[in-house]
């Protein structure tokens, strides 16, 4: 697609623009062929969902993946869902989004009402919505995402109206309480925050009593934008496409000025300086990100030597030990982003490259897939403009997510030892790891979904699982945890199985990170795994492979593992192993210690 | 602004909205001369236009266009 349209579908948008060339985006897109697969996504709206509808279709296209939508009926998402009234259940939807606002309050309090009956009343809203939820994780299996509430722009209550229990923000503030707590209790719930977002629109934009009662549009036509580009983002990350890596540029970009002429102690990195002040704070926002989980990188066009003193620069906040890779030379900026994704294993559309300079930046958006958001070069911006794309939305914060950064730095570095052993098996003696093989338990359920949902390389079956799918007393779930002389890597490695009455099992699902890649881990987990069967009397073991672009590394993981192959089509084959069978694999095994 | 100065901008929102569509724009286009005008365009159009000429147009406005003419004598009320 023109480069001009691709642009008018990432933040910030140009609404005019963007709504005016609505049709032929469509159009371009429909030209294309979708290989991806299809999501199904029922949006029940308390207002219009029209524009929401197509919006949500074309963000989620821009990132290859189509969609088939159903639109419920005109505020009756409560009726739909648990009455069953309309075509929802047929429709079998994998997510649904019921999208509502604070117009759709059924009874907001009144003057006269007692601190218990306004209670009532909070409650009682909360449990009309539950009761949606419930019944559509129960009856409708799917995804459910929910608004929380935004604010009306008239206060009758004036100042008194957050503060008073009768006022209105009140109300909604104590439901969005709720809202959020229950978010926190339920893996499959997933609150949208347009509470946040209006505030980020602000009312005057967000509000447009025009478009409510001529089209019953709420939020506004425009601010509709900025909701669809939200809940886009929200579903790819339960799909496990969120950006992973920060690229960040050098001068002028984490501090002011030129390093190479300006010398270490002239650059702009000081409290009492107005952009000296304002590169602080980027940096330290970056590192919040880093802390969060989010990898950083270094590519700069400098010698190496002087990128690195300004690290050393007394107020620097982001030292050189929070980057996971550090690149300094003249190649191009696109090459040394490719080089470094490739030692951190992820693909080119997990990374986001900042630069102040339009030259660099349009110089990796023409050779790459790198996400090269337009940060401008003031910077008083960048943070805010790197903020709003939402490209590190994320499911659940789990303790993994917070040690990869220093977990990826220590891997880099553990190759460059690598390079130092002849022989490989040697190498992987000296990295002394240790692995803990768990069945899952509530500690490591969402670590386990979170790793067999997002794992694309390391992955036999594909299968996308939530937690019903691994809970029940036929099925063998085993996570590992891997830990060497360099890092305690967490939990890297997730398999499990159903067996049936004939005593037989079938591995339904078997994921590695990327990270722990040619450790000998999976021979490991499966002997763990294999003698756990044994112990259970389970006669045979079948494995599964379904190919796709990304996980060819585990083709032939059955045959090594001494599994024969009992069926075979284009895209997929099944394997078998008698579990009285001799273990061939055992001898290249690194015995990895486990408890 | 002039009607012909309010045409040359709103023209081409018309060509590119409705880029499929074969129609000639005059100020009795409407609606009904166009297959894809539905509701869901109209609100594209309506917020294109309100950007191209920083405007907004009020509720009652929007009530009484009923063809392109409308919509022009509404902008030019305002850009007078």
């Amino acid at each position: 697609m023109k480069f001009e349209l691709k642009k008018l579908l990432s933040p910030p948008f140009d609404d005019g623009e963007l709504f005016k060339n609505l049709n032929l985006i469509k159009e371009e897109f429909s030209k294309t062929n979708h290989k991806s697969k299809v999501k199904k996504i029922a949006i029940l709206g308390g207002s219009t969902t029209s524009h929401l509808k197509d919006l949500l279709n074309l963000f989620l296209l821009n990132n290859n993946i189509s969609s088939d939508f159903y639109e419920g009926q005109f505020q009756l998402y409560y009726e739909e869902v648990v009455y069953n009234v309309g075509k929802l259940k047929e429709f079998d939807p994998d997510i649904i989004w019921v999208h509502t606002s604070w117009r759709n309050i059924k009874k907001f309090p009144l003057m006269k009402h007692t601190r218990e009956e306004i209670d009532f009343l909070i409650d009682s809203e909360f449990s009309l919505y539950k009761r949606i939820w419930e019944h559509a994780k129960e009856n409708l299996s799917c995804i459910v995402i929910q608004n929380n509430f935004d604010y009306p722009d008239y206060r009758v209550l004036a100042n008194k109206d957050s503060i008073d229990i009768h006022g209105k923000i009140y109300f909604l503030n104590e439901l969005n309480r709720k809202f959020s707590d229950y978010d926190r209790q339920n893996d499959w719930f997933n609150l949208f925050d347009i509470n946040y977002l209006s505030f980020l629109n602000g009312s005057d934009k967000w509000q447009n009593e025009r478009d409510w009662y001529k089209y019953r549009n709420s939020p506004s036509l425009r601010s509709s934008i900025d909701v669809a580009y939200g809940v886009s983002k929200l579903i790819l990350a339960l799909e496990g496409l969120s950006y992973k890596c920060l690229v960040v540029d050098l001068d002028n970009t984490l501090w002011g000025g030129v390093i190479g002429d300006d010398g270490v102690e002239n650059i702009k990195l000081n409290r009492d300086h107005p952009i000296g002040d304002a590169y602080l704070d980027f940096q330290n926002y970056i590192l919040e990100l880093k802390n969060r989980g989010i990898i950083l990188a270094v590519v700069s066009k400098n010698e190496d030597k002087i990128a690195r003193l300004g690290f050393g620069h007394p107020n620097s906040i982001l030292k050189i030990d929070d980057f996971s890779a550090f690149v300094a030379n003249w190649n191009t900026k696109s090459s040394n982003i490719k080089e470094i994704i490739k030692k951190i294993n992820i693909s080119e559309s997990a990374a986001v490259f900042a630069d102040d300079n339009q030259m660099e930046r349009d110089e990796v958006t023409k050779n790459s897939n790198i996400k090269v958001p337009d940060i401008g070069d003031n910077i008083e911006n960048y943070k805010k403009i790197i903020d709003r794309n939402n490209f590190f939305e994320l499911i659940h914060i789990t303790s993994e997510d917070l040690k990869r950064p220093d977990s990826i730095r220590a891997s880099i570095e553990s190759s460059k030892t690598k390079e130092n052993f002849g022989n490989y098996n040697e190498y992987l003696k000296s990295l002394e790891m240790k692995t803990e093989i768990k069945e899952v338990d509530n500690f490591s359920k969402n670590r386990f979904v979170q790793l067999t949902n997002k794992t694309n390389q390391f992955n036999l079956t594909l299968e996308k699982i939530d937690f019903t799918n691994i809970s029940g007393n036929n099925i063998l779930t085993l996570t590992a945890s891997l830990t060497d002389k360099f890092l305690d890597h967490g939990i890297v490695s997730a398999i499990y199985g159903k067996i049936n009455d004939d005593k037989e099992i079938d591995i339904n699902g078997w994921v590695m990170s990327c990270r722990v890649f040619k450790r000998t881990l999976e021979y490991t987990i499966f002997y763990k795994f294999y003698c756990l069967c044994k112990k259970l009397g389970i006669k045979k073991i079948r494995g599964f492979y379904k190919k796709s672009d990304r996980n060819i590394i585990v083709k032939d993981l059955y045959k090594e593992l001494g599994f024969k192959e009992i069926k075979k089509t284009k895209n997929s084959s099944e394997w078998a192993l008698e579990v009285n069978e001799d273990l061939v694999f055992l001898k290249k095994m690194i015995m990895i210690n486990y408890e | 602004m002039n009607e012909d100065e309010v045409v040359k901008k709103l023209q081409p929102i018309f060509k590119r909205i409705f880029s499929k569509n074969d129609f000639t724009f005059s100020r009795k286009l409407s609606a009904n001369n166009i297959d894809e005008w539905d509701s869901l365009t109209h609100m594209n159009l309506i917020v294109a236009i309100e950007k191209e000429f920083k405007i907004s147009f009020t509720l009652d406005e929007l009530e009484n266009q009923n063809d392109v003419g409308d919509t022009i004598d509404s902008i030019l009320k305002k850009k007078f």
